[in-house]
């Protein structure tokens, strides 16, 4: 453990130094580290600042709720019963390759609003890969637990729930975690390009106003939340498949 | 009726749709998804539902992309076929150069405890913050737009390779480099024909999802920063309120990068022959 | 001790001595000792089966040979030189069958020479001898286990180590398979006159095999006795049912269980095998 702890120390100060070597000599608009370390300290204790990270992040979770709560039962679903597949999958099929964040002006267009448009990219970016891992997770749980089910006496639903759904938990729980990404990068575009508030909003902003410093602030920010929000969703994680978590898996 | 008969009643119902739907051939499903999509598409429009009333048909689209595809210049006098251009050329470019340096450096990481220790925190503090956040700060840095997107992309092609890279290296079963060294292999020997082919399945998984990242950059990084590319034109097509163009930039970008993503795992398939051949056990 | 092996051996090379040998792993109160103590002299040529129950050291011994790590304490000579490293001399074959996925058969049996820039002209002539020609462009993905573990044995041979070191190598196969590549080991000995040292836990397979078997008792791992196997060579499949054959195994199997608490035909080790209520075990032979 004390390693790793100056392995990390280590690997920081490097980066840092090279951050500062590069930003002194080749690329003279790169902040410096104390410039952001000040900027930093400035965003902490300013309430807009808070207000951008909490709007970002309840966008994030509201999405990430949304997209799991559809994504998982259709893809169980889709998983479990072929032609319920063939129904739906082909069509999500034709969406999937477009990238959320391209969708942003046609939503915009077609959605009251900006804000249920920077959520609907959120949600459509947690929501295929969620769905996508619902499905092999269904897909991959052995039929013959499903016939011991039946010969038990649990009717087709009930099958769906105490057979399916835990036997792609795994799989799920990885779709998530993936989900929980992609999400985050879909907002940060999102807010960006259709702004208004929040941290990407910010990030940009700071760009074009010309304080600098402040897109770091941002940047690390984007990251610490994301961070954070990955770290929650690897619990749900412990919490959803305790199974699998076990002494010698 | 009881509650649970009430219950039992509808299970009975879903179940029966259910089975009879098994009869029906499975490309007529899948036909009634795609359909289906385009029907309630053209119910939106023409009913109105939210802005869709200014939105495009499906007809309208696909006419459009059919003009567009001949050469019908797009909003800045352009064909869509320069666009793609652009855009296809910078992901290409961008994970190329990419999977140059993840894929070494990450084999080298897997494999050098050293680099792990010291090199890696680097790698796990950068990794979390979207490719897209470096947008303006690449745009400080760099000297040129255009490189700042192609740094941008990157990075986004950059991390998942390298991650996968190293993940793939450090899970090499310890036996089958045992085996090559009782076998007299060098340790160089042993990274080229153990290592790297038992990692190469990863590696392969990680371009396929950096592709996918910096294809979402590229297109977000056009739009914010635009001049060429079907970001932009998606963007512009947006400020001028040309539905069609939105919309038919979009078809291209989906297309474009299903394209890609199909082309990675046909690589990956010919690069792994030993992976789909068939058990004869 | 068998003193016809058949052919001459390999210029007198391939002699192990085992010294000592201690292997232990962690420290303080999580200290395991899997290896203590062994003493053991294996003469170039002689055919010497390891016995004992799963996860009782046995594979540590071989591991040590192989020069996969080093000893805690003790020494391993290989002709009088210490081990140092794994290395051509001393070929392994694993109990999972560890040819290269990505490598056709017949890349997988020519990877050795090629590596030590030798030449492999050889490499076609010994997979007909192996009986695998046929595969040689195949992966080793469609082969079955049997074949699989036949081109491992071939890969070691291309290589004409002066010692083969086996480990359990056809635990993971079925009888009637187990029974002939048992067959095709006494050929490669006979014709490679390599020192061998096979593990294994199947009594049966021991006597069949060797010239002599050493037993190990589990954890830590020390050797218990040392029976020789006087039987003619070349072995048939009829000996296992003579007299000789049945009163060494009677000696042996007394040896093994004579040891309090141990029983020989459970896997009771989390390594090794599996209890049998909750998860998955080893295939039993």
């Amino acid at each position: 453990m004390i390693d790793d702890v100056r392995g990390r120390s280590v690997a920081v100060l490097g980066l840092l130094a090279v951050w500062w070597f590069v930003g002194g000599t080749v690329a003279a608009g790169l902040p410096t580290p104390p410039a952001v370390a000040v900027a930093f300290g400035d965003a902490l204790t300013d309430p807009s600042f808070a207000e951008s990270a909490a709007t970002s992040a309840a966008r994030v979770y509201v999405s990430f709720a949304v997209a799991a709560a559809l994504a998982i039962p259709i893809g169980l679903f889709a998983g479990w019963h072929g032609p319920f597949a063939d129904l739906t999958m082909p069509a999500v099929e034709l969406l999937r390759p477009v990238p959320p964040i391209a969708w942003v002006p046609a939503v915009i267009l077609l959605l009251p609003g900006t804000e249920p448009g920077i959520v609907f990219i959120t949600f459509l970016g947690a929501f295929f890969p969620i769905l996508l891992n619902a499905l092999e997770g269904a897909r991959g749980v052995d039929r013959e637990y499903a016939k011991a089910a039946r010969s038990l006496g649990a009717d087709a639903p009930a099958t769906v729930y105490h057979v399916a759904l835990p036997g792609a938990m795994p799989s799920i729980a990885t779709g998530l975690y993936v989900g929980m990404g992609l999400a985050w990068i879909n907002l940060v575009a999102a807010e960006m390009l259709a702004g208004g508030t929040g941290l990407g909003y910010v990030t940009w902003s700071a760009y074009t106003g010309g304080s600098y410093p402040y897109i770091v602030v941002g940047m690390l920010s984007i990251g610490i939340l994301g961070v954070l929000s990955s770290a929650a969703v690897r619990q749900l994680d412990r919490w959803l498949v305790p199974w699998s978590h076990g002494v010698g898996t | 009726m009881s509650v649970r008969e009430r219950r039992g009643v509808l299970v009975d119902t879903i179940t029966d749709a259910g089975t009879a739907l098994e009869s029906v051939p499975r490309p007529l499903l899948r036909l009634t998804s795609v359909l289906g999509l385009f029907v309630v598409w053209w119910a939106f429009v023409r009913v109105g539902v939210l802005g869709f009333g200014f939105f495009v048909s499906p007809v309208e689209a696909l006419s459009a992309v059919g003009s567009h595809l001949f050469g019908e210049p797009v909003a800045d006098g352009e064909t869509i076929h320069l666009h793609a251009g652009y855009t296809a050329g910078r992901v290409f470019a961008g994970t190329a150069l990419a999977v140059a340096v993840a894929v070494p450096l990450g084999l080298a990481i897997g494999v050098s405890e050293l680099l792990e220790r010291y090199l890696y925190p680097v790698v796990e503090l950068l990794r979390p913050i979207p490719p897209i956040a470096w947008v303006p700060l690449a745009l400080v840095t760099f000297p040129t737009t255009r490189a700042g997107v192609l740094f941008v992309v990157f990075l986004g092609a950059f991390f998942p390779t390298l991650v996968n890279a190293a993940r793939g290296v450090a899970a090499v079963d310890v036996e089958y480099r045992r085996a090559a060294a009782s076998l007299g292999a060098s340790d160089g020997q042993i990274l080229r024909h153990v290592l790297l082919p038992s990692a190469l399945p990863a590696i392969l998984t990680g371009v396929s999802i950096g592709i996918g990242i910096g294809w979402i950059t590229v297109v977000a990084a056009e739009m914010i920063t635009g001049r060429f590319g079907l970001g932009h034109v998606i963007f512009q097509a947006y400020r001028l309120v040309d539905v069609e163009s939105v919309v038919v930039g979009m078809i291209a970008v989906g297309v474009l990068g299903w394209l890609s993503t199909a082309a990675v795992a046909r690589i990956g398939s010919f690069a792994t022959p030993w992976l789909d051949g068939g058990e004869l056990r | 001790m068998s003193s016809d092996t058949g052919a001459t051996a390999v210029g007198g090379r391939g002699r192990i001595e085992i010294d000592g040998l201690t292997k232990a792993y962690g420290s303080g109160g999580d200290r395991i000792v899997a290896v203590d103590g062994v003493d053991l002299t294996v003469e170039p040529g002689e055919f010497v089966a390891v016995l004992g129950p799963s996860g009782c050291g046995k594979s540590t011994i071989l591991e040590c040979v192989a020069g996969y790590f080093e000893p805690t304490a003790g020494s391993v000579r290989v002709d009088g030189e210490p081990v140092s490293g794994p290395g051509p001399d001393r070929g392994v074959v694993f109990q999972e069958n560890r040819l290269f996925p990505w490598k056709t058969v017949r890349e997988n049996v020519a990877f050795g020479p090629e590596m030590r820039g030798r030449p492999t002209d050889g490499v076609d002539g010994l997979l007909e001898r192996m009986g695998i020609a046929e595969f040689a462009d195949a992966y080793p993905g469609q082969l079955s286990g049997g074949m699989a573990q036949r081109a491992e044995l071939a890969r070691l041979l291309a290589n004409e180590p002066s010692i083969m070191l086996m480990d359990e190598p056809f635990s993971a196969l079925d009888a009637m398979t187990r029974e002939r590549m048992q067959v095709e080991s006494l050929s490669a000995w006979r014709e490679t006159a390599a020192t061998t040292l096979f593990v294994t836990h199947d009594v049966e397979e021991a006597i069949f095999l060797a010239d002599r078997v050493v037993v190990v008792s589990a954890r830590p791992g020390r050797v218990k006795t040392v029976v020789d196997v006087p039987l003619d060579r070349p072995r048939r499949h009829d000996v296992r049912t003579s007299e000789a054959f049945t009163s060494l195994k009677g000696e042996l199997l007394a040896s093994i269980h004579g040891e309090a608490g141990v029983e020989f035909a459970e896997p009771s080790s989390p390594q090794g095998g599996g209890d049998r209520r909750t998860g998955p075990r080893r295939p039993e032979p």
